[in-house]
């Protein structure tokens, strides 16, 4: 067993990188920041997933509040967040700009890291190949 | 005042196995969470695994799942005391220790591809490097034929098993992003699902402070941070055995040497650990 047994883990471990990898370059082109808000009597209960709001019981627990999309190209669609006035409800839209700020740095790790990775497997292929 | 605890769970774990090679998660294997998960959840963990995951993972953690329990994601719980100023401290105290590790994992990394094989082993100065040169030269010299029952047999298939944990470990990483909760005194205060495209879905309980938000942040920062810090030792583990078979020319050493690799990074890991903390002792 063993060293078998490890080598069935690495390799799984290797595939399921990969395909990762794949999926997020697939992904890549845009980037897409929800907030929500929650009555702190359901935060508790709250459903994880998706979030999906045509989940009638997921939509009466959670309010869409503020969204946006960024394009590769930069093109960026925003939703704002109006209170009963129609005024931006500062609040929120301040929590949401930090989301779509801390989202964007992840996506720039994330960029590095799978151009890390995959230097790192380069650079390995050539040593063996060498 | 409240202890505050930081739990990873779902990387479906026995008990035994449940410790955070970097020394900052509480790895549980109990499902139990603030945040109920659903059957949705439920329905996206099954998409993702694969029938003989779910296996694996049933397997692991037949101590903690209960009968007809289903596999879910993982989930990053942060939960802080109700003192704020406390809150942040602990997080900052646990970003940097997540930052401090990214850079020995650098020093390791640098101290395997140092390590000449063809130089006796003794010449190595440190402990650590000894120890690593001779498993090589033992698995050159196919050494490694010990007896059933030998101790040095046992402890190296311990040590083999304890690699495919951990690659199985971190297998969960990359089938999952981050979902992570934080909750402050008692009370939930977010929660953020990040997945692989890096889209953010953020859930915040009516009425949270600019303090909490803070505080929710830090939690993802930590999260970021933490994944970024293992899926590095996978990295320099991987590598530094692929390196090393290659220096050695050990046949099929990649996946030979991964164990004493492993535990080579360890041992750097353990040894700055402790230089450090001595620097920091009083007096």
């Amino acid at each position: 067993m063993g060293e078998s047994d490890l080598r069935l883990a690495i390799e799984k471990f290797a595939k399921d990188l990969a395909g990762k990898a794949e999926s997020f370059v697939e992904d890549i082109s845009t980037l897409e920041v929800r907030t929500f808000t929650t009555p702190s009597a359901e935060i508790t209960t709250l459903a994880g997933g998706e979030l999906d709001l045509s989940d009638p019981t997921l939509a009466r627990q959670l309010q869409l509040r503020a969204y946006t999309k960024i394009d590769f190209d930069c093109d960026t669609t925003i939703c704002l967040p109006v209170d009963a006035n129609d005024q931006v409800d500062r609040s929120v839209w301040d929590m949401h700009q930090t989301m779509v700020m801390q989202a964007l740095k992840t996506r720039e790790t994330m960029l590095k890291s799978m151009g890390s990775a995959l230097t790192s497997a380069l650079d390995a292929l050539q040593r063996v190949a060498g | 005042m409240a202890a505050s605890r930081f739990i990873l769970t779902g990387l479906g774990l026995s008990p035994l196995e449940g410790e955070d090679p970097l020394g900052i998660w509480e790895l549980s294997a109990s499902r139990t969470t603030a945040f109920a998960a659903t059957a949705e959840d439920v329905a996206t963990a099954e998409d993702v695994a694969t029938a003989e995951d779910v296996a694996t993972v049933e397997d692991a953690a037949t101590t903690a799942l209960p009968p007809g329990a289903t596999e879910q994601g993982l989930i990053w719980r942060i939960e802080l005391p109700a003192s704020r100023r406390e809150a942040r401290s602990e997080l900052e105290t646990r970003l940097t220790a997540a930052k401090v590790r990214q850079a020995y994992l650098e020093t390791a990394e640098k101290r395997l591809s140092d390590l000449h094989v063809g130089s006796a082993y003794s010449a190595q100065t440190d402990s650590a490097e000894s120890a690593l040169l001779a498993e090589v030269m033992a698995l050159r010299g196919s050494a490694v034929a010990y007896d059933a029952g030998d101790t040095g047999a046992v402890s190296f298939l311990h040590l083999y098993e304890q690699c495919e944990a951990l690659v199985a470990r971190f297998r969960r990483l990359v089938q999952y992003y981050a979902r992570v909760e934080t909750s402050v005194g008692g009370q939930p205060v977010a929660l953020t699902i990040i997945d692989w495209s890096g889209d953010y879905e953020v859930t915040w309980q009516d009425g949270v402070g600019p303090a909490d938000m803070a505080l929710h942040l830090d939690a993802i920062r930590l999260v970021l941070a933490s994944r970024q810090a293992w899926l590095r030792l996978v990295s320099v583990v991987a590598s530094g055995a692929l390196s090393l078979s290659i220096k050695a020319s050990v046949p099929g050493g990649q996946f030979l040497l991964f164990p004493a690799v492993y535990r080579f990074v360890r041992d750097v890991l353990a040894g700055l650990e402790q230089v450090q903390a001595s620097q920091e002792a009083p007096g």
